[in-house]
């Protein structure tokens, strides 16, 4: 029995783990910038969940925060291009190794200085000592729970897998359907070609950036509706690894392929938990699943 | 071709597929030694991926590539380049934050003589050729500042830095403002009088090729469809078809040969 | 010989200035004329120019950015520490500490070697990003392995004692050692053929392995070589820290190494060694001064430089100043 929920659990986490890494396979694999802030600002948006919880004049329900750190997120992440990318990557006209290389430390020093602000913040007591949202249930019934094959499950997990696959379902019809989102899938060919069609491409830059992050922070605050407490800036360390390995797993740029490694990874991480628990052999597993892959199928599963 | 001469290089009905494509469908021809071999073909004639199976970028499924009667097909690049063959990119390729000299001693350092050489014999090497393509003066400055005719001269330095026997020359005109192509004409010229070095150059400046080659080789669709003298080339109907699919490329081939 | 003519380059002259202040320091420390806190800063600046130099080797010469390069200072750490620990007995009887610290530190260090060569042949293949993803993965991998060593207080912790009369005076020199050798090796890789490969592999690979480059073989050499100088550095810490914790397989320390390097300046051996100065000098003051704002600070100059001085300080220097360039190497 223990088994099967550590599987169910494997599953649901992994979809919110795979709504995390959907905003970095966005940027990483369409703007070819390999973004290490990408944990930093998931973790942001799971601080923004406690905040508004229990630090605001008006108190807002969490199972709102992933609304609100989406639109925060957007606007961060306009703060984040211009100080980080712009000079990078706005006039680069195509992704030369080198360019990349070059986002990728100025994204990490980014994260280094959000992680140093989000350390701060804990540290000096300003707003929050990270119980997280102790307190908070979703209830049906008088229940915070339902039963399921003898697994219970909580509502506000639900939510949480609600949320997360809303989250990649609007956008992948946003890159397929829209115009936009057109213009966003050609940068990822050439940034002339983008020109050409008449859109500026440092606009898309911006736009790209602005998306990833907005889904970056909404889905730190999916994840705290999961996990809902130890919110701190060290699960950096947790969620950027895993995003990366989910990245790779479904595919650069494959916001579909992404939620699909997510569950996989999910599952690979139930499984070994209902075998060893212990997580770290759980986090080990899914990395000894990175390399393979990186080795063995480096465009992903679903990867062109 | 000429009794007597010794064929430096032998390619043997190669194939070369990409997934379903192919790219170059039982190609063979000889190049002898001290001769030019112009290759020409339309875009996508697999001219490039040619000299990326003879320089082992690529390995060929089907077919050989014999280099002064030993078999290369399937050596890793660098063995290929130590052996005496170098090449310059269509799309050049410098150490961009290396100076030039040091671009073109690396050359010297791993090119044929590799491992019997010290670096101030790659050094003086390095620049001998530099004086020899004309960049000398600018021996100091890092690559990227090069402007694109600097940067295919550089390119050309490095390769014949390798002190090569074959040099495998891709496109080296594409770019070049007219003025520009005749220097970089006397170069070649300079190059084949003076190193005594065999060539086979890509190339789509027609009047230059057959001003320049010996010998010419068409592809078309990854078929070896005519060999010869420039003129038989010229004059043959089914190159003139094939460059008639792309009606730029066939004006430039007819206007060659009204001057040729 | 080749080596020695490298030794006398102008280039060299910067390394034989530090090797003669920081020799001069340690006689001075010996002699009882500098305090050990004094000491101690030079020791940490040896430290921190030695895992700034080894990284260089694999990111800054080859272009390879690694972000799990602490994986192996951890491993020679942790075999130092290991090899104390199980000796610890025959210390406190008289043995000679230095010999089991150098057994420890060989281990750790040919284990580390090993481990670059065997991963190196596979993750070397992968480039840019997906290489330094790959090396992340491989220091988790290894620091779980080591979380379930229960060897001490907790899990993956070891302990060691091997206090002695002027313990820290010779630590010095222990410190020493190592600086001198990462420095020679650091610099010969730069200088000689192999580095002007090295330079080759980073400005453009396919370009250096059809020039005649044995791609391959030279990333995993230089991977096996910065591995070797980390583990060093990783074995001599543990011997200056009495301990090994899984602290030292943490990210931190890659962040730490990435970014004297990033500050210095890449492609250069100057480079590592000015950021690790530059660097040294940031950490003091935030620690004195702001310790709750250090990460700010230091991340935004690691973007302010990666943004608008891409060589960083040493090619800064370099290009403001070509007659300097000889020295600067």
């Amino acid at each position: 029995m223990e088994f099967i929920s550590n599987i169910i659990y494997g599953l649901i986490y992994g979809a919110i783990l795979g709504a995390v890494a959907s905003g970095l396979t966005l940027i990483w694999g369409v703007m070819k910038v390999v973004n290490l802030a990408h944990g930093h600002l998931a973790v942001l948006g799971a601080f923004l969940a406690v905040i508004f919880y229990k630090y605001t004049p008006i108190t807002i329900d969490p199972s709102l925060s992933p609304i609100i750190a989406f639109i925060i997120g957007a606007l961060f992440g306009i703060f984040f291009y211009y100080t980080s990318l712009h000079v990078i990557v706005g006039k680069a006209e195509t992704m030369t190794l080198k360019v990349e290389m070059s986002s990728l430390l100025s994204t990490f020093g980014f994260g280094v200085a959000l992680y140093g602000l989000l350390y701060y913040g804990s540290a000096q007591g300003w707003y929050l000592q990270f119980e997280g949202l102790t307190g908070w249930t979703i209830q049906v019934g008088g229940k915070p729970y339902f039963e399921i094959l003898g697994v219970s499950i909580q509502y506000s997990w639900l939510v949480g897998l609600f949320y997360a696959v809303i989250l990649i379902a609007l956008v992948e019809l946003f890159l397929r359907k829209t115009v936009w989102g057109l213009a966003i899938r050609a940068v990822a060919q050439d940034s002339r070609a983008v020109a050409l069609t008449g859109y500026d491409p440092v606009k898309v830059k911006l736009l790209t950036t602005v998306l990833s992050t907005a889904m970056a922070l909404s889905a730190g605050a999916i994840f705290t509706l999961y996990i809902q407490n130890g919110i701190n800036p060290d699960l950096e360390h947790f969620l950027a690894p895993l995003s990366f390995v989910i990245v790779v797993l479904g595919g650069l740029g494959s916001v579909i392929g992404t939620f699909i490694g997510g569950l996989i990874i999910g599952l690979a991480y139930g499984i070994t938990m209902a075998l060893t628990g212990t997580q770290a052999i759980a986090l080990s597993v899914s990395f000894v699943i990175l390399v393979v892959i990186l080795l063995v199928k480096p465009q992903g599963l679903f990867g062109r | 071709m000429a009794e007597g001469d010794i064929v430096i290089l032998r390619v043997e009905k190669v194939t070369k597929r990409f997934g379903g494509l192919v790219a170059l469908s039982d190609v063979s021809f000889e190049v002898n030694q001290g001769e030019i071999l112009g290759l020409i073909g339309p875009n996508g004639a697999g001219k490039t991926t040619l000299f990326n199976v003879i320089t082992g970028v690529y390995k060929p499924e089907e077919g050989r590539v014999i280099f002064k009667n030993k078999d290369i097909t399937g050596l890793r690049p660098h063995k290929i380049a130590r052996m005496g063959i170098a090449r310059t990119h269509q799309i050049v390729k410098p150490f961009g934050d290396l100076t030039v000299l040091e671009n073109t001693m690396i050359g010297a350092l791993y090119g044929r003589r590799h491992g019997h050489i010290t670096e101030e014999e790659a050094r003086d090497i390095a620049l001998d050729i530099l004086e020899f393509v004309g960049l000398k003066e600018k021996a100091d400055l890092p690559a990227r500042i090069l402007n694109i005719q600097e940067k295919k001269r550089l390119e050309l330095a490095r390769a014949l830095a390798e002190e090569p026997e074959l040099l495998l020359l891709d496109e080296v005109l594409a770019g070049l403002n007219p003025s520009e192509v005749a220097k970089m004409l006397d170069l070649l010229r300079k190059i084949r009088s003076e190193k005594n070095v065999t060539m086979i150059m890509i190339e789509h400046v027609m009047h230059a090729v057959m001003n320049l080659a010996d010998r010419i080789v068409v592809l078309h669709f990854g078929r070896k469809i005519a060999e010869g003298t420039p003129e038989e080339v010229a004059s043959n109907p089914e190159v003139i078809t094939a460059y008639l699919g792309d009606p730029e490329m066939a004006l430039k081939f007819v206007k060659s040969l009204k001057k040729g | 010989m080749e080596i020695t003519k490298y030794l006398k380059k102008p280039s060299s002259y910067i390394m034989w200035l530090l090797i003669i202040v920081f020799g001069i320091v340690g006689v001075q420390y010996y002699a009882g004329y500098i305090s050990a806190s004094t000491a101690a800063i030079f020791m940490d600046l040896m430290k921190f120019i030695g895992i700034a130099l080894s990284l260089a080797v694999i990111m800054s010469y080859t272009g390879y950015v690694s972000f799990g390069h602490v994986v192996f200072f951890g491993i020679g750490g942790f075999f130092t520490a290991y090899e104390l620990s199980k000796y610890s007995q025959q210390i406190l009887q008289g043995g000679n500490p230095y010999t089991i610290f150098l057994m420890g530190m060989l281990i750790g260090v040919g284990l580390s070697v090993l481990l670059a060569a065997t991963v190196g042949a596979a993750v070397l293949r992968l480039r840019g990003a997906f290489f330094a993803i790959a090396t992340i993965g491989l220091d988790y991998v290894i620091l779980y392995l080591e979380m379930t060593y229960k060897g001490g207080a907790g899990g993956g912790e070891i302990y060691f004692n091997v206090s002695r009369p002027r313990f820290l005076e010779e630590t010095y020199f222990v410190f020493f050692i190592a600086f001198v050798i990462t420095l020679i090796i650091a610099y010969i890789v730069k200088v000689s053929k192999f580095g002007y490969g090295l330079a080759a592999i980073r400005e453009d690979e396919d370009a250096a392995e059809v020039i005649g480059v044995d791609t391959v073989r030279y990333k995993i050499y230089a991977f096996m070589i910065a591995a070797g100088l980390a583990a060093i550095w990783g074995s001599v810490y543990s011997w200056r820290q009495f301990n090994f914790t899984p602290e030292n397989f943490s990210l931190g320390i890659s962040v730490d190494m990435i970014v004297m390097n990033v500050i210095g300046g890449l492609g250069t051996f100057i480079g590592p060694i000015i950021g690790a100065f530059i660097y040294y000098i940031i950490y003091r003051l935030t620690n004195t001064y702001l310790p709750q704002l250090a990460y700010i600070i230091l991340g935004i100059i690691v973007v302010a430089v990666v943004s608008f001085l891409p060589e960083g300080v040493a090619g800064l220097i370099r290009s403001k100043f070509p007659n300097l360039r000889k020295y600067f190497e």
